[in-house]
């Protein structure tokens, strides 16, 4: 089977593009530093780090370097983050500056690293198994070897997040205890929200390239969002209850939230009830594509209106922020509930995968 | 499983706050919301065990019946 781990190795596009991530990437902190002055949040340079490899990994995918390049990407991103912010805690740096700066050169040092291990080694290129443009689907090995991965590091880091949620940060002055539930939902929400983008990338994919694979995704995408968006609409309520004394109140961020919700279930139930495939795939990733216009209403909702919800906490503005116990806590659970995702949507797409082959074996026999 | 043993002992070596009766009410709320991510984590996980299992079955069965023809 031909893998193009050799247009990665021979490529002077794929090292060059390596070369122009480095440069976009302080760039953009450059621009970011120069906009914010002496004030710095990490989620800014998350912010900027996501569209980055996101950018990178859209690259990847369309030159063929799918999943393996893909899940190593986001791997290496996120370990590396989780480490820089370790550091950050640990040096206890006089300025949150001063600690990007150097969270941001170690993030650098450590992806040009493990795109040189990758490049160099002929053992862990074999380990991923990338797969060459011309398969349909991810083979079974791959997927399932990533998940046994992904089972492990999502593991450890639920454990972590355990420790962090309920020992090691500081209880919240006047909301007590209930306001750990914070630690859970905001991330929560956050990962619904990347698992619709997930499935709004893969829509289009679906519609421009007309691949059955993409529209996998993308549904498998949405089920997982949608699980995500259930613990949110679940520990929101019990939040609210001894907070607002109330379960539920329609408020815009919880009522187009729910309406999120909605959006997604319609579009599972569509997509599983559509008779013919192919039609049945368009219909879906249109109502998928349309769909995510609702992702940034509620993320903008308690910025727009007038709203019971709580004001940001991050990205909030010149009155917004969190204690650095609390960032620290917040920012690891996101990279947590992430991890959560990646690792349940290939448990997911193994299911995929063995539906396509059941299709397979079924249609060699029909016609045999 | 040891995930939710986990919590347990994390709920029960918390140190409690002097407030009283409406600290621990609002540790009852927050150990319901967290019981209620890991159900929800587990219940899924464990349909898509399951779903997963069936289509195994059905593969193998599928398989054979190729090799037989």
């Amino acid at each position: 089977m031909h893998h193009s781990v050799t247009q990665i190795e021979h490529s002077p596009r794929a090292l060059n593009f390596l070369v122009f991530l480095n440069i976009g990437v302080l760039a953009l902190l450059a621009v970011y530093f120069a906009v914010q002055g002496a004030r710095s949040t990490p989620g800014y340079f998350l912010l900027a780090a996501f569209a980055v490899f996101a950018a990178y990994t859209w690259y990847s995918m369309r030159n063929g370097r799918y999943w393996a390049w893909f899940t190593l990407q986001w791997l290496f991103m996120f370990a590396t983050l989780g480490i820089a912010l370790f550091i950050i805690r640990i040096a206890r740096m006089e300025s949150e500056t001063k600690s990007l700066l150097y969270g941001a050169a170690g993030l650098q040092i450590v992806y040009l690293a493990a795109c040189w291990i990758y490049l160099q080694s002929e053992r862990v290129r074999r380990f991923c198994s990338v797969p060459g443009r011309q398969e349909e689907v991810p083979a079974r090995t791959t997927l399932e070897r990533w998940a046994s991965v992904l089972r492990g590091v999502t593991a450890v880091l639920m454990v972590v997040n355990l420790y962090n949620v309920f020992i090691f940060v500081p209880t919240e002055s006047s909301m007590g205890l209930v306001q750990r539930i914070f630690y859970f939902h905001a991330p929560a929400a956050m990962t619904a929200f990347l698992a619709f983008a997930v499935t709004f990338v893969f829509s289009i994919r679906y519609l421009s390239k007309n691949r059955i694979w993409d529209d996998r995704v993308a549904y498998c995408a949405a089920e997982v969002g949608v699980l995500f968006t259930t613990i949110v609409l679940t520990t929101g309520p019990i939040w609210a209850r001894p907070v607002w004394n109330t379960w539920w109140t329609w408020d815009p961020r919880l009522t187009t939230t729910l309406v999120l919700w909605f959006i997604y279930v319609g579009y599972m139930m569509l997509r599983t009830y559509t008779g013919e495939e192919q039609r049945g795939a368009r219909f879906a990733a249109v109502f998928a594509i349309v769909g995510f216009v609702d992702v940034p209403i509620v993320y903008m909702a308690n910025r727009l209106w007038r709203t019971l919800h709580p004001q940001p906490v991050v990205f909030g503005g010149t009155n917004s922020g969190l204690d650095p116990e609390m960032r620290y806590a917040f920012v690891f659970s996101i990279l947590t509930f992430i991890f959560l995702f990646v690792f349940l949507l290939f448990q997911r797409l193994r299911l995929e995968r063995t539906r396509v082959e059941i299709n397979n074996v079924k249609r060699e026999m029909a016609f045999s | 499983m040891a995930n939710l043993l986990l919590s347990f002992l994390g709920w029960i070596a918390f140190p409690l706050q002097t407030a009283g009766e409406s600290s621990n009410k609002n540790l009852n709320f927050l150990f319901a919301a967290y019981v209620v991510v890991w159900l929800l984590i587990v219940a899924y996980l464990f349909s898509i065990g399951r779903r997963q299992k069936r289509l195994d079955q059905e593969i193998e069965v599928l398989k054979q019946m190729k090799a037989e023809k």
